[in-house]
Order: structure tokens, then C-alpha cells, then sequence
């Protein structure tokens, strides 16, 4: 029997910029906890968000690099939760709206031809704090609120671990090399889960889509791949099925494990960022950081993309 | 003298003309406050360093320092504008400790102004509510008459400047909350356009509808504590560069005369149960009249909904903007929780009134997903209350009306028809859905307690709203 096995990914990036993406704050790894607060990024009653215009511009060359369309207007909107480590309740994303859709990355996996993984869209959001855990409770560390966050939403194209490592590092070397993130998965400036399912070819029967969280290193996502790959085409065999479900992967045992049942998707109630009111995207921005882009391609002997 | 009887203005000159030191007058309205305010209850916490802070302005003005507009002058402020070191509780037990890091905008605008903020007074809990009643901190009392309301939610700013307790204050509004107090209490409230003061440091409730606004004992000291504040902020991303125009008033002018001023109809449709506060309407009227000015009545269509547009978006804003009061990082947090969901339940339980949770139950249901189509048209209904008043200021310069259907009511202990209590807001709330300028000033009495007239002006058109008011204002003196 033949499986295809269909993945696709969501990858956030942490943007190198300067300062915060809604305040003033530095934008800086290692320092002490909650020592790069201010009362914006920590969600102090009163405190209003500023976008960072830095964080514009990484999104735009991130988005025209991957040969993105580029929105001419920036819609900001509120994702409503609660989690100790979300200050606000709400974190500030962009819903239908994202400031780029489209594109793609090239990858070339070794006897085949060059094949393209499509994007969804890149939008641009804010980063959460992080919870530490100890023994007798949890803390919570701010200086990662409010860090600006790119999140790339690829469409389904992924058919294999090999092709995944392959579109993570070639994703990671263009937004090294443009300048606009450290992409360093153990620091967390790059982040990806996987969505993953399998179709029987003959008949065309489908399993349930897993997401699989946790992933610390592009050779744990290809594991997680082949892992829940065999766990489906095993289910599948046995006249079974997976559950709609999140798994966490466990790099020591290599193995995948249940977080949360996804009864129905959780509904984060969108609605517009009634702070920050739309915003057009100066005429010329782009075109200026189109040419840039191309002069410093041009200084490279390795194009970056084609 | 009684200096806590004078306007603003006059105690400027006073202090212009070294009559009376800074000292003096935030020392009157200190003792006045001593002796009176427990009858009023206007006040949640006290400036201990008003007095110190009296002295180095006067100190400043014995250099030769001029005299900017606020300055020296003591001003209260509504306990939802966040003040550095200062108590702001926003009436909740959940804020009942909560001394803020840092000041509001319009805070750093009153200090640099020489401005003495004299203390943080009373609201209805989160600036919901239009009786007071709602206030952890207890109810505040008409000065004018006290078994009845001031008013809400501003309801301690308001009462404060009627009890002569401060000569100005500050208070937001969101669907009236300056307006209907000011009318409750005899004196002027404005609510500037949206994005004329900045709201950085304003705790939010609805956060497209609320502005700073102010309250004075007539129009020129409105005029002078606005000027004190507006200004363009770039930390708030909704302020306007149009907030550094100029609004001022040129005294000799015929104010009235040739102004077009338009009634709205359907407002007529919705007239109170009181035939006494229509007919003040209707007294007003003719004051315009005989001043000079045309009155017309006009159509605004879409305004017969814009108390629902104004519930439905408000509420949709209300439930996302309370939700970072969760007992984390700040605020009350439960002592009886097991779990992170029991923390968040119980501390939010604990922490916040009936009423706040009201809204933010109504709110999260309007912003889920299977009923968010409601919130979406109510959006576009408010674009079409904004495109009436759009078409009517192309042809007239004021639109007026009523402030409230109500005269300031009697306090009570059983629990309001919440519904009812939303519906006082009827005439207020369609400046604030369409982001214009509105203020309420007193005109007469009906059974001896006071009625509001409400004039709305365009879009940062403060300059033609102030003048139908100061020719009002003149006229009935």
C-alpha cells in the first residue's frame, strides 16, 4: 500500500529589530528576568501599543524575499486568551489580513528536481513572556513580551521529513543572510510545529491531522515526521484512524506524546486592534527595500532564492 | 474670601495678581475637602503631596515664572487616569492596591503645566455605570440635592467641582460618562473629539469610543483645563496631529448670530417621560432663536440605533480590554485557587462587580465565533451613524439636544434594570460612536434640580461647539 505522507509547517521567527515590536523596550536575549519591561509590554492598565516600524520593514523583505505579495495596508487584531505568560489576556496578530500572502521557498532534494513549497501568508504578531517552571510553582519572565514575531504559514506541499529539513534550512539561511533574525532554534528566535497527516493512494482514505509542538532542532522535526508518519500508516493498517489531536515531541525518548485533545479549535474571538488603527504602508517602502534587497543579493556569489 | 467659591479663571487672576499664593487656594480646597467630603464621598485617595507641591509653584511664580493656563491651580482627577505613585483603584477591588509606576499623558501634562493634582476621585467600577452606585469605594452623593445621584460614571469629578472641592476635574466618557454627571450636577462637561487628548495612561474600557474630558463651573474654565491637556501623543497611536490646533474663544464675537444649528428628529421621537425637561429643550430653542441663529430639525435615520450599535461594540471592546485583570501579575489575586483556572476564576470573581461582569459576559458572547457576525454590523451600522452626521455638518455648524431623558434620581438598594439604566445614555452615546465633540451645559431647572443641554460639534471643530455654548451661556445670564 502507498502512503503520501502530507505535512506543513508554521514557523515563528523573532525578528532582530532594535526594540520591541509595541514599545521602546531593547529587543535583546540573556538578560535578567523581567529587566526589559516597560508597562506597555507588560500590560499595565492604561498602557497603549506603538507599532514598531523596524518590525515592518524585516516582515516586508522576509515576505518579498519568499516572493510574497505584500499588503499596501497593515490591519492589526486582538487573539483573546488567557495564559499566565500572555500579560494583556490578548495578543496583537493579524487575522485575515496578513501583511504578506503567497510565495514560496525552493528546495532541492538530492536525484529529484527542484520543487517549490508554497506559502500561505507570513503575518506579523508579538511574542509572549515565558514561563520558567520550578518545583514549588512557576515564574513568569517578561522580557520576551512583546518581542516581534513573523509567522510563516506554509500550505500543505511538504511531503517528506528529508523535504522538511531541507525547506527549514533553506527558510533559515535567506532570513539569516537578509538580516532580520538570529533564526537560532536553541535560543527560540525560530520556532516550528508541524502539521501532519497521510492519505492512503488507493483509496484515498485520510487520517486526522496531528500538530506536533516542541520541536528544539530541525533533525527533531524530521524524527517527529517519520514518527507520526509510521504512528498513522500503523493506525490506518489496524482499520483505525488518529484523533484530531496536539502532540508534544519528546527528544529524549523520540517519541510523540498527547497534549491536548482537540475537542473543537479554541476560539480566540479576533476582532479588530481598536489601538492601533489601520495602517498604509508608505507608496515607496517597498520599492525601497525591494532595491536594497537586490543590491545585496547582488554582493553575494550564492543567489538566495530564484 | 471663599477661595473653593471661585471659578478657575478668577483664581488665576488672583494669582497673576499676587492676591493669593498657590498655597492658599489648594489649602482651601484641602480644608473644604476635610470638612465636606465625607457627606459627598467624591474623593478615593488624596494628592499628601499637594500642599509641597503648591509651594514650589509658588516659588516658581515668585522667580518671575509666567503663568501657564493650569498653573497653581488644584485639579481632581477621575481614578481610572493612571497617576505615578498615586493610588488608582478605577473603583475595584481589584485596583484597590494598586499604586501605578508610571503617569498618564495628561498627567505629565498637568505637572509640566504647574497644574496640582489634588486627588483621584469616584467613578462607578471600571467607568461602568451611570449612577456611582457601582463603586467599590461606596456611592458619591449629588452636592446639589444628596439623596440623590451625581451621576456616573464620572460621577466624583463631577460632584467634586459642584461641592466647590476642586475648580476643575477631569473624567472620561464613553457613551456620556462626563455629560449626563455634568447635567446631574449643574455644571459644563465636555468630551473632546476622539483623539484630541491622548489616552495613554487612561485605563481602557472601550477603547474606541473613551476620551479625556473635562468639567469646570462654566465654559471658560472648561476651555482652560482642555487646553491644559489636549495635545498630540505619539504613544497613543489614535492621537490626533490635529490635537495641536488651537481651540480658544474670541470674546467680542456675535457668537449666535447666523449659526445653523439642526435638532435631530428622531431624538424628538425618543423625548423623556418629563414634559418639563422637554420644554427646557424647547425654551433653548428659542434662546438660539432669538440670538440669532436658525434652528432646523433634521433627519439623522440611523440614529434610532445607536444606542444598540453603541452596546454591542462597547461590550465587544469592554470584554477584551478587562481581560488583563487576572491577578498575575498585579491586582487582586485569590487566595483560594488549585489550579491556574481557579486562580483566573476566583481572582476575577473576587475582584470585579456585577456590573463589569455583565458586560464583559455580553461582550465575550458577542465576539465569539458564532455570533460575531453581530459585532461586524454593528461596525458598519456606526459608519452609517458617522455618514449622517457627516451629511448634517456640511450644512449646519452644532447639532443639539438633550443631555439625559432623566433628572438626577434617588439612590437605591435594590439591584436597577441594567437595560434601563442603558437607556439614559440615549442622547450621549452618538458622539462617542462617531468620535465628535459634545459637552453639556447647564440650562435651568425643572422641581429645582438641574438640566443639561447637549451641543455637538464636528469632528475637531471644538471652536464652533464652544462658541454656540458661550452664546448660550451669555444669553441666559
Amino acid at each position: 500500500m502507498a502512503y503520501k505522507t502530507i505535512v506543513g509547517l508554521e514557523i515563528h521567527v523573532e525578528l532582530s529589530t532594535k526594540h520591541k515590536v509595541f514599545c521602546n523596550c531593547p529587543n535583546e536575549y540573556g538578560a535578567d528576568a523581567n529587566s526589559q519591561t516597560c508597562p506597555v509590554c507588560l500590560g499595565l492598565p492604561g498602557a497603549l501599543p506603538v507599532l514598531d516600524k523596524e518590525a515592518v520593514e524585516y516582515a516586508i523583505k522576509a515576505g518579498i524575499s519568499f516572493n510574497s505579495k505584500i499588503a499596501d495596508t497593515i490591519y492589526l487584531d486582538r487573539k483573546n486568551y488567557f495564559y499566565t505568560d500572555l500579560p494583556k489576556g490578548y495578543q496583537i496578530s493579524q487575522d485575515e489580513s496578513p501583511i504578506c500572502q503567497g510565495g514560496y521557498v525552493e528546495i532541492e532534494v538530492e536525484g529529484e528536481d527542484k520543487k517549490k513549497i508554497s506559502l500561505e501568508r507570513i503575518h506579523m504578531e508579538e511574542d509572549t513572556g515565558k514561563q520558567i517552571h520550578e518545583e514549588d510553582g512557576s515564574l513568569v519572565d517578561f522580557n520576551r513580551s512583546g518581542v516581534p514575531l513573523i509567522e510563516i504559514v506554509t500550505n500543505p506541499d511538504i511531503n517528506s521529513a528529508d523535504e522538511a529539513r531541507l525547506f527549514l534550512e533553506k527558510l533559515r539561511m535567506t532570513l539569516k543572510y537578509i538580516g532580520v533574525s538570529d533564526v537560532r532554534m536553541e535560543e527560540g528566535s525560530l520556532r516550528c510545529d508541524v502539521n501532519i497527516n497521510i492519505v492512503d493512494e488507493k483509496s484515498g482514505e485520510r487520517t486526522n491531522i496531528t500538530e506536533v509542538k516542541n520541536l528544539n532542532s530541525f533533525r527533531g522535526v524530521g524524527k517527529a515526521i517519520e514518527f507520526e508518519e509510521k504512528r498513522h500508516r500503523e493506525l490506518l493498517e489496524d482499520g483505525k484512524n488518529t484523533v484530531k489531536e496536539t502532540r508534544r515531541w519528546d527528544d529524549i525518548e523520540d517519541e510523540t506524546l498527547v497534549m491536548r485533545v482537540k475537542a473543537g479549535t479554541e476560539d480566540y474571538r479576533f476582532a479588530p486592534e481598536g489601538d492601533i488603527p489601520p495602517l498604509k504602508i508608505p507608496g515607496g517602502l517597498i520599492e525601497e527595500i525591494k532595491d536594497a534587497l537586490v543590491s545585496f543579493q547582488q554582493s553575494f556569489q550564492v543567489p538566495l532564492h530564484h | 474670601m471663599d477661595l473653593t467659591s471661585l471659578k478657575a479663571w478668577e483664581l488665576k487672576e488672583k494669582l497673576i495678581s499676587r492676591e493669593v499664593s498657590s498655597v492658599d487656594i489648594v489649602r482651601a480646597h484641602l480644608d473644604r475637602i476635610d470638612r465636606v467630603d465625607k457627606e459627598i464621598n467624591a474623593f478615593i485617595s488624596l494628592n499628601e503631596d499637594a500642599l509641597k507641591e503648591a509651594e514650589e509653584i509658588d516659588k516658581r511664580l515668585s522667580k518671575g515664572e509666567e503663568l501657564g493656563p493650569i498653573m497653581g491651580l488644584p485639579i481632581a482627577l477621575k481614578d481610572n487616569i493612571i497617576t505615578k505613585d498615586l493610588r488608582t483603584s478605577c473603583g475595584s477591588k481589584m485596583l484597590e492596591n494598586f499604586i501605578p509606576p508610571y503617569d498618564a499623558h495628561v498627567v505629565e501634562k498637568i505637572r509640566q503645566g504647574g497644574g496640582i493634582i489634588i486627588g483621584k476621585t469616584n467613578l462607578d467600577e471600571f467607568a461602568m455605570g451611570a449612577t456611582g452606585e457601582t463603586s467599590y469605594f461606596g456611592k458619591t452623593r449629588n452636592p446639589l440635592n444628596n439623596e440623590l445621584v451625581a451621576g456616573g460614571s464620572s460621577g466624583g469629578s463631577a460632584a467634586a467641582v459642584a461641592a466647590n472641592l476642586a475648580p476643575l476635574a477631569l473624567g472620561t466618557d464613553t457613551g456620556g460618562s462626563i455629560r449626563q454627571p455634568a447635567s446631574f450636577c449643574g455644571l459644563v462637561g465636555l468630551k473632546p473629539s476622539y483623539g484630541l487628548v491622548s489616552r495613554y495612561g487612561v485605563v481602557s474600557m472601550a477603547n474606541s469610543f473613551d476620551q479625556v474630558g473635562v468639567f469646570g463651573r462654566d465654559i471658560e474654565d472648561a476651555l482652560l483645563m482642555l487646553n491644559g491637556i489636549k495635545g498630540y501623543d505619539r504613544r497613543d497611536s489614535t492621537s490626533s496631529v490635529r490635537s495641536n490646533d488651537a481651540v480658544s474663544i474670541d470674546d467680542s464675537m456675535d457668537h449666535l448670530k447666523g449659526m445653523k444649528i439642526a435638532v435631530p428628529k428622531e431624538y424628538m421621537e425618543l423625548a423623556p417621560k418629563n414634559e418639563g425637561i422637554q420644554k427646557k429643550l424647547e425654551e433653548a430653542i428659542e434662546v438660539f432663536e432669538r440670538s440669532g441663529a436658525i434652528v432646523d430639525y433634521v433627519s439623522l435615520p440611523h440614529l434610532k440605533h445607536a444606542l444598540q450599535t453603541y452596546m454591542i461594540i462597547s461590550a465587544a471592546e469592554i470584554s477584551s480590554n478587562m481581560s488583563r485583570f487576572d491577578g498575575i501579575a498585579f491586582g487582586h489575586r485569590t487566595k483560594d485557587y488549585e489550579s491556574l483556572d481557579e486562580l483566573y476564576i476566583n481572582s476575577r470573581s473576587e475582584g470585579l462587580g456585577d456590573e463589569v461582569k455583565r458586560r464583559i459576559m455580553m461582550g465575550t458572547y458577542l465576539l465569539s465565533s458564532e455570533h460575531a457576525h453581530i459585532h461586524k454590523k454593528a461596525a458598519r451600522v456606526r459608519t452609517l451613524i458617522m455618514e449622517d452626521f457627516h451629511r448634517v455638518y456640511e450644512d449646519y455648524d452644532v447639532v443639539i439636544s438633550l443631555t439625559t431623558p432623566l433628572l438626577p434620581f434617588e439612590f437605591t438598594s435594590i439591584e436597577r434594570d441594567p437595560v434601563e439604566m442603558y437607556r439614559q445614555s440615549l442622547y450621549t452615546v452618538a458622539a462617542n460612536l462617531a468620535g465628535l465633540c459634545a459637552m453639556s451645559l447647564p440650562m435651568g431647572f425643572v422641581d429645582d434640580l438641574p438640566v443639561g443641554l447637549q451641543i455637538i460639534g464636528d469632528k475637531f471643530r471644538e471652536d464652533k461647539m464652544l462658541r454656540a455654548g458661550l452664546g448660550f451661556e451669555k444669553a441666559v445670564i
